[in-house]
């Protein structure tokens, strides 16, 4: 965007790579628990986010600056004020509220025809899998169409934020495809 | 050859770091963060409003950079080549720089406009307490509950503080532009007065603070807190005024107070000397007059607001209770004390973020 400020950025001396993720998802979703274990902070007094959260997390040796935006309905508008520059987004859906897939279908659906995030890769979080009545993350895969997906490459993990189960995995992922994407 | 482009260059990173140092640039900056500082807090979450102020802020730098840019005649290559090269290094400073930076970076954008919101918090204490007077001794005894009541009145406060400036702001708007326009085509004198149409403006203010430290014995306290930002002993207004330069940098108020001790007297030839004309400081006093008179009629408003809530509420149980506040006869002390751990509390607010860059 500024193309004069991105030549002073350097001067700031931070040399390593830094790339930025948005962390987007119905409200409830778990995306402000998953910031949290992202950054090992304590996840038990988390509340809905009214606004945004930015961290960042340090992975494979990446710096990640995780922006997190809350999913309430009437936030949702605000959605695509964040997606430009967006290296990756992260997608969280709460594997046990079925009532409520194909509302977070449409959305991410809608979230993908952004032409900010063409091209852009994607992580399906299936979160609260430690939730017995949780959906299994290849059936949330199907109805969410994945694998029509062409112009971008794209994931989906099974995780629990709450426990942390899974996000490792899913972190892995992230790094494998900034590295392909540098190669 | 290369000697020459080496000077080239070395001209291109000191005219821009002149530039960043001069009023033309921290006179818009500073006004934009004034204007906008006030939804900032400290939580850790963000506001939506704030993403949309980032955006405005990011477009008045951009337009800032690139009209002085074209005016000087730096085109985009060599800025690009001259803050590529080394010397972009050792010729500027993370404290110049920063406002450029926080176009690019939301979080220290955030920090800069926290910080600023406090120190427009103690701004507007510093007021108050100018109106009301201090006890000679600073009693701090009882709770350190920065309770809801007093929270809503720093709300009050800040908005009072915050429209005043407005008002204020936008009588000035016109002539700042002139002025600063006028010194764009005199960028030596950009460069050695820095910020100086803005020390003229907060003259006033600081003559308040300054009077009134003369009015009222200082706390220990106190003066400890003063110990970087402010300075505890009563000065010359222009002076006072240096604290308040466009450059919210942790390193501040460090190099204000070397300023202050070493260039005293050249200080105030600048200023006496300086670009603004007689009839434009006397303008100015008339406006910061209006703008003193505007924010006593508004403080009155709000103490008598606090009288009135306070006679209504039933005695306090304890010096604890958040809720109600004193009966009216311990007002004026209980008022002292109020004081006192706001501006402890802002403090240590402001420590905080300065701390955290
Ligand atoms: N059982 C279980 N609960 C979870 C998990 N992740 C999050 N939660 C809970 O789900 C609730 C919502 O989590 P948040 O992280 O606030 O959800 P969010 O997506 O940030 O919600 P908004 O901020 O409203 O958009 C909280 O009570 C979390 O404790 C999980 O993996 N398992
Ligand atoms: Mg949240």
């Amino acid at each position: 965007m500024l193309g004069l400020l991105s030549v002073i950025q350097k001067l700031k001396g931070s040399p390593e790579q830094e790339l930025r993720i948005v962390l987007l998802g119905l409200d409830n979703a778990g995306k402000t628990t998953l910031l949290k274990r992202l950054a090992s902070e304590e996840v038990s007094t988390i509340t809905p986010t009214q606004g945004f959260n930015i961290k960042s997390v340090q992975s494979h040796g990446l710096k990640l600056n995780v922006w997190d935006i809350g999913g309430q309905r009437s936030i949702r508008p605000y959605w695509k004020k964040y997606l430009g520059s967006t290296d990756l987004l992260i997608y969280v859906i709460d594997s046990a509220d079925q009532k409520r897939f194909e509302e977070t279908g449409q959305e991410l659906a809608e979230l993908t025809e952004d032409e900010s995030l063409t091209g852009v890769p994607l992580l399906v979080f299936a979160n609260k899998q430690d939730l017995v009545t949780a959906a299994p993350a290849a059936e949330i895969a199907e109805g969410l169409s994945l694998h029509t997906y062409r112009d971008r490459e794209w994931q989906i993990q099974a995780c629990s934020a709450l426990s942390g189960e899974g996000v490792q995995d899913g972190m892995n992922w992230i790094s494998s495809q900034i590295m392909n994407r540098k190669k | 050859m290369a000697a020459g482009e080496e000077d080239d260059v070395e001209w291109v990173v000191d005219t821009i770091a002149g530039f960043l140092r001069g009023p033309a640039w921290s006179i818009p900056i500073l006004e934009f963060m004034e204007h906008n500082c006030e939804v900032f807090d400290d939580e850790e979450e963000s506001k939506l409003s704030y993403t949309e102020i980032y955006q405005e802020y990011q477009a008045l730098v951009e337009r800032l950079l690139e009209d002085y840019l074209k005016e000087v005649g730096i085109n985009e290559e060599k800025f690009q080549e001259a803050f590529s090269s080394p010397l972009a290094k050792t010729h500027t400073s993370q404290a110049i720089l920063q406002t450029v930076l926080a176009a690019e970076d939301f979080r220290l954008f955030k920090k800069m406009m926290v910080q600023k919101n406090i120190e427009m918090q103690l701004q507007a204490i510093r007021i108050i307490k100018e109106r009301n007077g201090v006890l000679p001794e600073c009693l701090t005894e009882g709770s350190d509950v920065f309770s809801e009541i007093e929270q809503e009145e720093m709300k009050i406060l800040r908005e009072v503080l915050r429209k005043s400036k407005e008002e204020y702001e936008i009588e000035q708007e016109r002539k700042r532009t002139e002025e600063a326009r006028a010194k764009l085509k005199a960028p030596d004198v950009t460069h050695s007065c820095p910020g100086d149409s803005r020390e003229a403006v907060k003259v006033k203010e600081s003559t308040e603070g300054a009077e009134h430290s003369e009015e009222s014995p200082k706390c220990p306290l106190e003066g400890s807190h003063k110990s970087t930002k402010e300075d505890p002993t009563p000065v010359c207004p222009v002076q006072k005024g240096t604290e308040n330069l466009p450059q919210p940098s942790c390193t501040k108020g460090k190099e204000d107070t070397k300023k202050r001790s070493a260039g005293k007297g050249s200080e105030n030839t600048v200023q006496k000397a300086g670009v603004k004309g007689p009839d434009l400081s006397e303008t100015e006093k008339q406006q910061l007059k209006q703008r003193e008179d505007y924010l006593k009629k508004k403080r009155d408003l709000l103490l008598a607001t606090k009288k009135e809530s306070k006679s209504n509420a039933p005695p306090p149980s304890s010096d604890q209770k958040e809720e109600e506040p004193p009966p009216k006869e311990e007002m004026s002390e209980e008022k002292q004390r109020l004081l006192q751990k706001r501006k402890m509390l802002a403090e240590k607010l402001k420590e905080e973020v300065i701390n955290k860059r």
